[in-house]
């Protein structure tokens, strides 16, 4: 029946205007567990006995306390918020059964209400969960091209310019710390993206992974569709990429963990010749991280960027292994969020984003690539992420319970 | 050195009309492109004033001179025209030397032969507290030195002087750096490059021993360290050989040399055993370098 007349509805309804619908996944809204919500409570009481504490005086000021009272503060704040709008949710509730005249107009403010409620629940939830170690941390996109040649160089080039697009929408201070290009200056080979945002890093770090895309390449004279692909890194940016940061760090390692090389000239050097060639390579050798860098006229800019990179890298690798340990230690196999190969479809002829992690679709490309619409995806993303890590929590409350 | 192919020429004129006039300097499309960038950024995107530099580039004009700069370590120097472009060998050892320098004594430094300033104005940079000078015999390039100095907002010492002819000190001098001119004669047609040949200016280059004989008769009687940048291993073994021969500098002075990235000695240093200002050179120069071998 269904099927039915969802034909009918293509019949009259033309192709381009269904194109432009986003569609989400449509979940009946759930109630937060009972669980976090006792979480909830719980920071309520000790926001309580705080307030009462500094409204008498009684402590020194201490700026660790005051960034946990404001965390306090947000998390409270929206939790009266939600219990305000679920226990009116409540009442439509209860009304829609007792009372069956009225049940329309209950359904009708329910569906009003509703997605300011999802909208609510879903900050909760996030601010209920322990935050990520980094989330704070400004942090740096690495864009390689994966499978399609030069397709994907410039499909790589295009993802480059979204997320630069998305900086400069959302007014974040970001700079290029790499760029190189093909030979054909279509598009390019790697770079290196820096986005100096407190916090840019909590918003971005669902973009890493591979990102695929399928539509007729320019490069393409049978009018074909290809699909090619481009790998995002998302790291955190542990400190600024400034030589002096760059000196201190250089001399926490040991001599034969890491080798500098320059260019090697042939011949003599020094006064023999002059060379204008300042690339530098790092090699990290318990890691095998190898970090090219040659886009500064000076040697010593180009070290201090290739320990930057070097420094996010490791940060990384070092949390991947903490929350690898700990998956460990729960025994569990919950599917990650991150990491996973394909993360994302930009499908270009049918104008249409998937995410494949939360099954979320955006049907506007040309938004999305200028910058202006990738906040929806990460939004949804972030959305999933924080249901899948309260399972996750609740999960292991009830073992714990059990035992 | 192999031929640049035909179809490299083709290859680049295909990317940027200019870039064929860069190719003979840097061999290689990327490193051509690079290049290319650079002086975009820094003259801007003006055709002709690209045109112009690249056409420069062909008959070998050092990028440097062209955009006026190079950056040494964290200072960005001022080049010109007769005087020698600093080199990232001698950024490399500057660089590490200072860091090696105490920060909270009271050194008194010395940079023989300073060109365009950019080992002392490092040095003082990186350890404010020390009083840097600078000796000079070129007038053009103790203006530059001056300017750049200026430019830095960073307070040397400058003075016009031979340091062959042994020039009175005005005041104690604890540790003296030099990069002397140090192409012989006969590797200058040979060994070295062309746009150093025909831009550079000789003054800055040519030279044999007469430096660090220098360095041997009046130098190393009135300092407790130098630092001396070299082209050839015979100098560094020179230096080391003068000191073997003098019994009373035998007794006093450690001499080591230190090679560069490129595996090439760069740098013979020295030291003396026992310190005046109680500085433990032994300690300070321990990874620099080595015995020279």
């Amino acid at each position: 029946m269904l099927s039915t007349l969802l034909k009918t509805r293509r019949v009259f309804v033309s192709q381009v205007w269904s194109r432009y619908q986003t569609t989400v996944a449509n979940v009946e809204f759930q109630v937060l567990h009972p669980m976090l919500i006792k979480r909830a409570e719980k920071y309520e009481n000790e926001l309580e006995v705080l307030e009462q504490k500094m409204a008498t005086g009684a402590m020194h000021f201490d700026v660790e306390r005051e960034k946990h009272f404001s965390r306090l503060s947000a998390v409270v704040d929206s939790y009266r918020k939600y219990s305000d709008e679920i226990s009116t949710y409540k009442e439509l509730q209860v009304m829609m059964v007792e009372d069956p005249s009225l049940r329309q107009e209950a359904e009708q403010e329910m569906k009003e209400i509703e997605p300011n409620l999802r909208k609510i629940s879903s900050t909760l939830l996030a601010q209920l969960l322990p935050p990520h170690p980094f989330a704070e941390r400004p942090c740096i996109l690495e864009i390689r091209p994966g499978v399609g040649g030069i397709e994907a160089m410039i499909f790589a080039q295009d993802l480059l310019n979204m997320y630069i697009n998305y900086a400069q929408n959302k007014r974040w201070k970001h700079h290029l710390i790499s760029f190189n290009e093909n030979e054909s200056g279509s598009g390019i080979v790697d770079a290196i993206l820096s986005m100096d945002e407190v916090g840019a890093y909590d918003k971005l770090k669902f973009e890493a992974g591979v990102h695929r895309v399928q539509r007729i390449p320019a490069t393409e004279t049978k009018g074909r569709t290809h699909t090619s692909t481009a790998a995002v890194v998302v790291l955190p940016q542990m400190a600024e990429d400034s030589e002096r940061e760059a000196e201190n760090y250089e001399r926490t390692f040991k001599p034969d963990e890491i080798r500098i090389d320059v260019m090697r000239a042939r011949g003599k050097g020094g006064q023999h010749v002059n060379t204008t060639d300042s690339a530098v390579r790092l090699t990290h050798y318990p890691s095998g991280i190898v970090i090219n860098m040659q886009n500064e006229r000076s040697q010593h800019k180009n070290k201090a960027k290739a320990f930057a990179i070097l420094r996010a890298r490791l940060a990384e690798i070092e949390q991947k292994e903490k929350e690898e340990n700990a998956r460990k230690e729960r025994k569990d196999q919950v599917s990650t969020t991150d990491r996973s190969d394909k993360v994302r479809t930009y499908n270009f002829p049918q104008n249409r984003i998937t995410d494949h992690r939360c099954g979320f679709s955006l049907h506007d490309i040309e938004g999305t690539m200028a910058g202006e619409r990738l906040d929806e995806i990460i939004e949804a993303m972030k959305t999933y992420d924080s249901d899948v890590r309260a399972k996750q929590l609740l999960n292991e409350a009830d073992e714990t319970t059990s035992v | 050195m192999p031929r640049i192919r035909p179809s490299t020429i083709w290859e680049a004129h295909r990317l940027h009309k200019a870039l064929p006039l860069l190719l003979p300097e840097c061999r290689a499309i990327p490193i051509a492109l690079q290049e290319l960038q650079w002086i975009r950024n820094e003259l801007g995107d003006k055709k002709y004033k690209i045109w112009k530099s690249c056409r420069l580039r062909y008959h070998r004009y050092p990028l440097q001179y062209i955009l006026g700069t190079q950056p040494f370590g964290p200072l960005e120097i001022d080049c010109r025209p007769g005087v020698l472009i600093p080199r990232w060998e001698t950024e490399e050892w500057a660089l590490d030397l200072a860091h090696r320098l105490p920060p909270d004594k009271n050194l008194q430094v010395l940079d023989l032969c300073t060109g365009t300033g950019c080992i002392p104005l490092l040095i003082k940079r990186l350890r404010p507290q020390f009083a840097v000078g600078a000796i000079e015999c070129s007038p053009v390039a103790v203006k530059l030195a001056s300017q750049n100095a200026e430019k830095l907002g960073i307070h040397i010492d400058i003075c016009t002087e031979d340091v062959l002819k042994c020039p009175p000190l005005p005041h104690k001098v604890d540790f003296i750096t030099c990069n002397p001119p140090y192409i012989s004669r006969s590797s200058f047609v040979g060994d070295t490059a062309k746009s150093v040949q025909l831009f550079e200016p000789k003054l800055a280059l040519i030279g044999s021993l007469e430096f660090y004989e220098n360095l041997c008769d009046f130098w190393i009687h009135q300092i407790e360290a130098f630092a001396y940048e070299v082209g050839t291993l015979s100098q560094c073994r020179y230096v080391e050989s003068r000191i073997a021969a003098d019994p009373a500098l035998r007794e006093q002075w450690r001499v080591g040399t230190k090679k560069d990235s490129n595996n090439k000695e760069r740098v013979v240093y020295g030291y003396k055993t026992i310190s005046a200002k109680g500085i433990d050179w032994h300690t300070l120069f321990r990874g620099f370098g080595g015995p020279t071998c």
